[in-house]
């Protein structure tokens, strides 16, 4: 939602802050203000509104909040219509009575239709909203200022008979404004005409759109059930800043200000006169809660004095009517434009809202107190097994659990079917991975492809399964070294320091690769047959990279006089290539030439993220191999 | 065999030459003197070389002759040199190739970064009494959503696009809030848990998005929580792992399972405030959100809430993650061409 700073002043003239402040407490108010922006003159506040109010899809909504939190008025002019110069009453039906909460509309005739005022085109250019015409561009202003969607259909294209029904499959296509074509759903709300669909509840149609040569129109302004709504929206995946409002919890007793603020200014901007009675539709009015609230309640919540005095003022600022009950609890009737307050809990965090979130003190953490253990044991484990196998210089991976189908790895001893994903937009991956060793096959191949030698990892993670019609999940270990002996050695080594001497460890090879994968949950079961001791925490002092191309790996002979050691040697040259591109340096060969009496060390050095230039440039200059 | 007065005098300094040389190869006591040897003899610049060189001028008939002589004294100083038992320790030792495998520093093993901020985490929480909870990844509606105060259809749920296995029942859990949901029903109060661990959305993996996240969520139940206890973990946690200097906001934010709730900023690690790419300009970082567990949620749980209350936090760790390591690329995160350099150099 954007806020035009101006805009806003005209409802919060006493409105003394500069744009910034008042972004950062509409912030701290629960309404993100992601960026401020200057468009020439003007200053827009662009609000990521997540709540679950419709009100603050409006300046209204967005205004009356700052007017509770500053302490101002909101600057709301009450308006009287002119009178209808005839007694016609509109022929609206509404066959969808379930689905219809409130309609208003009105006719007006003799209207002259041109395009939009500057201030009117720029005021919705601040919105992304592109201008139509007068007539629309003012539906549209409303619906900004108020939140709540209008509606104008020319009477000359769709007649004076609407009806607000429910399609019971009675029409295929409806066109809509932009002139695509829509297939309409059986339920789609509709408002049709004597020709049929006219509008959706959440868009226009094009037969009975307004243009220029339009001079009569009927103006009406509705609110529904905004389930029904959202499921409309979704079945015919059309958003519109109408349906986007209609979704939320819209205030009813709203409509008749609104409209007669949009009547007022099609009047005054298209002249023209009301040519029917006011039809409005609202069989049901709705009875708003009656909430208890305890005055210590507040306090208790936040964890801080909140005095039964600003309690209550917080309470009429937001137009709540209140009634004591007794001396500590108070009957709350909430305000109909805030339908979101049904419970106490609401009415709690109204308070601490406008006391303010950084009122809270921020050093007293919830006490040490201690309460019985619930970690399942699994988790110690798992946390074990990590910390054996870094020891044992494995490092860890994580990846993908949805995988390709050529990676799905059944194990031998499962008796069971794999599980594939219904709707996943990633239907490269379509499938859940039934044993790790499929990650890390997967892993295998990315690393080769950056050139990564000599690698051993290991992933710990979810496999998941499909019994008859249950589905199943366990932790499983997966490693991976590029000697297969050694990483038998290696799996049989952590098993015996777990504990469980008898659990079955073998080699499995997939895509011509070894691996071994453990079933954590089994390795459990045995482990508890024996002594389980505390994980000793793992030393991290190396760290993780993100690889941007291949390894560059180059050879560079140092002739030495002397026998050296050769790891002092690598360590030496390593502190001189430096640690921002050498990944690794190893002395893969020694050799003496007794003729000239000295040494030749061979040195052969893995550079990353840099180009072969660069890197052979870098290797040359630390080598002291340049002419 | 023409035995001309050349082939006499030159036969009669190579069988000299001969028997000198094996009394000094016999005597030789260090592989570097017998080392030294091989080269006086055998050498390119030594001594049988020499010898052929001064038959280079001689008639084919002379150079035959003498050559097959030269050629039988040097294979006898060879094999002489070669079975001297010294020889082969010089051999093994000094001889050209010194190791047979390269030499490396000793591999070191890593932990993931998300498992290292993870297990931070964990530490930080298991400090002040929370134990560490888990639950399934594949979950019901129910307790992803229906228990959590997100009934069908309602907007909050196009927040989390879902991965769905058996629509609209069975699902990839789209937030670590289901193992809230079956924490609450579960255990007895008053308890404290985090539990820290990945969640699906249908989203397209791009260099930003991805289908798989991770979470961080922490729940406590008792008599009297409030908020400020909930502000003074996160409080401790931020300054757990960026010191005390870090400035962090709490500010209102609507989520359906909390009431009230709450957003948590910190400020950006990187501009320290003054607005950059990775905090969009904003100079905070959304960190995450919590609040005090909402009554209806509690009821769904069978815990009354006019008894307990609680308070219930999730973190979003990827972002915070990749700022840590320096990863530009969210891909690079689970898998591919996330490493680690093998030695501490």
């Amino acid at each position: 939602m954007k806020i035009v700073y101006s805009e806003l002043k005209k409802l919060l003239p006493g409105l003394k802050k500069t744009p910034r402040p008042v972004a950062d407490d509409l912030t701290l108010l629960g309404h993100f203000a992601d960026s401020i922006e200057k468009a020439g003159s003007e200053t827009v506040i662009s609000l990521e509104v997540r709540q679950n109010r419709g009100d603050c899809f409006s300046y209204y909504g967005i205004a009356k909040d700052l007017s509770v939190f500053y302490r101002i008025p909101l600057a709301i002019t009450k308006i009287n219509l002119p009178k209808s110069s005839q007694n016609y009453c509109l022929p609206i039906k509404v066959t969808a009575k379930k689905e219809t909460i409130r309609i208003i509309a009105l006719r007006l005739s003799g209207i002259k239709n041109t395009p939009s005022p500057d201030w009117l085109k720029k005021f919705l250019s601040l919105h992304e909203i592109n201008s139509i015409n007068l007539l629309v561009d003012l539906t549209n202003y409303i619906t900004l200022l108020y939140g709540i969607p209008c509606h104008a259909f020319d009477t000359a294209k769709s007649g004076q008979k609407l009806v607000w029904q429910t399609n019971q499959s009675n029409y295929k296509k409806f066109v809509t404004l932009d002139g695509t074509e829509v297939e309409l759903g059986k339920e789609t709300f509709l408002i049709t005409d004597q020709a049929g669909p006219a509008s959706l509840v959440i868009l226009g149609g094009k037969r009975a759109a307004i243009d220029l040569s339009t001079t009569e129109t009927i103006i009406e302004m509705a609110i529904y059930d905004r389930t029904k709504v959202r499921l409309d929206a979704k079945s015919l995946n059309i958003v519109t800043e109408a349906g986007i409002r209609l979704e939320k919890e819209l205030d009813p007793d709203l409509i008749p200000q609104a409209h007669r603020h949009l009547i007022q200014l099609v009047l005054k901007n298209c002249g023209g006169g009301i040519t029917s009675s006011l039809y409005d539709y609202y069989p049901k009015k709705e009875v708003p809660p009656k909430i208890g609230l305890d005055l210590k309640h507040p306090s208790d919540y936040a964890g801080i004095e909140i005095s039964n005095k600003e309690i209550i003022s917080t309470l009429k600022s937001l137009d709540c009517q209140i009634e004591a009950k007794t001396d500590n609890q108070l009957r709350v009737v909430p305000p109909s434009l805030r339908k979101d307050l049904k419970l106490k809990e609401d009415l709690i965090e109204e308070i601490i809202r406008f006391k303010g979130y950084d009122k809270i003190p921020v050093d007293q953490p919830i006490a040490k107190k201690k309460l019985t253990d619930i970690t399942p044991p699994i988790l110690p484990l798992i946390e074990k097994v990590k910390a054996e196998l870094v020891k044992l210089g494995y490092d860890e991976v994580r990846s993908w659990p949805l995988i390709q189908e050529k990676y799905l790895y059944r194990p031998e001893n499962l008796a069971a079917d794999p599980i594939l994903v219904q709707n996943s937009v990633n239907d490269r991956f379509p499938v859940l991975r039934m044993s790790i060793v499929s990650s890390l096959a997967f892993q295998k191949k990315q690393y080769q492809s950056y050139k990564l030698s000599d690698q051993q990892f290991f992933e710990i993670g979810k496999v998941f399964y499909r019994k008859k019609n249950s589905y199943s999940e366990h932790y499983s270990l997966g490693i991976y070294h590029h000697q297969p002996k050694k990483l038998l050695e290696d799996a049989k080594k952590i098993l015996s320091r777990l504990g469980p001497k008898d659990q079955e460890v073998k080699i499995i090879r997939f895509k011509g690769i070894s691996f071994i994968e453990i079933n954590l949950e089994q390795t459990l079961n045995r482990v508890k047959k024996t002594s389980r001791q505390e994980t000793k925490k793992t030393k991290n002092t190396s760290r993780a990279y993100e690889l941007t191309g291949q390894i560059i790996t180059l050879d560079a002979n140092i002739f030495l006089k002397d026998k050296q050691d050769p790891e002092k040697l690598i360590k030496k040259y390593s502190k001189k290539i430096g640690e921002k591109h050498l990944w690794q340096l190893i002395i893969s060969d020694i050799y003496y030439d007794p003729k000239k009496r000295e040494y030749k060390y061979t040195f052969r050095a893995r550079y990353f993220n840099v180009d072969d230039k660069t890197a052979k440039k870098l290797h040359l200059k630390k080598f002291g191999l340049t002419k | 065999m023409v035995k001309n007065s050349y082939f006499t005098i030159k036969m009669s300094s190579l069988n000299t030459f001969f028997r000198q040389y094996q009394k000094k190869i016999i005597s030789v006591k260090t592989s570097e003197e017998l080392e030294k040897l091989r080269v006086e003899i055998l050498g390119r610049k030594g001594k049988i070389s020499q010898f052929f060189s001064e038959i280079g001028s001689k008639s084919r008939q002379e150079k035959q002759s003498f050559g097959r002589e030269l050629n039988r004294v040097k294979k006898k100083l060879e094999n002489l040199i070669k079975t001297q038992p010294i020889k082969t320790v010089v051999k093994r030792k000094e001889g050209k190739k010194l190791k047979k495998e390269a030499i490396r520093l000793k591999k070191i093993g890593h932990l993931h970064p998300i498992t290292i901020t993870e297990n931070e985490i964990n530490s930080l929480f298991r400090s002040i009494g929370f134990s560490i909870y888990d639950g399934p990844e594949i979950e019901t509606d129910q307790y992803c959503f229906e228990r959590l105060n997100v009934p069908k259809n309602h907007p909050a749920r196009d927040l989390q696009d879902t991965i769905y296995i058996e629509e609209p029942e069975i699902l990839l859990r789209t937030q670590t809030s289901s193992v809230e949901a079956r924490l609450l029903e579960k255990e007895k109060p008053p308890f404290k848990a985090a539990f820290p661990g990945p969640v699906y959305r249908n989203e397209k993996v791009t260099k930003s998005n991805h289908f798989l996240f991770h979470q961080y969520q922490g729940v406590a139940v008792d008599r009297e929580i409030s908020l400020k206890d909930l502000i003074g973990v996160f409080n401790k946690l931020f300054n757990h792992l960026y010191g005390t200097r870090v400035k962090a906001r709490y500010r209102c934010k609507y989520y359906p399972e909390v009431e009230p709730g709450l957003g948590l900023d910190l400020q950006c690690f990187q501009c320290h405030g003054k607005g950059c790419q990775l905090c969009k300009g904003a100079g905070w970082l959304e960190m995450g959100g919590a609040g005090i567990i909402h009554p209806l949620v509690m009821k769904k749980a069978g815990i009354n809430p006019k008894r307990w209350r609680g308070f219930a936090f999730g973190l979003g760790l990827d972002r915070w993650v990749m700022a840590k390591y320096k990863i530009n690329d969210i891909r690079t995160l689970l898998g591919g061409n996330l490493a680690y350099k093998p030695n501490q150099l």
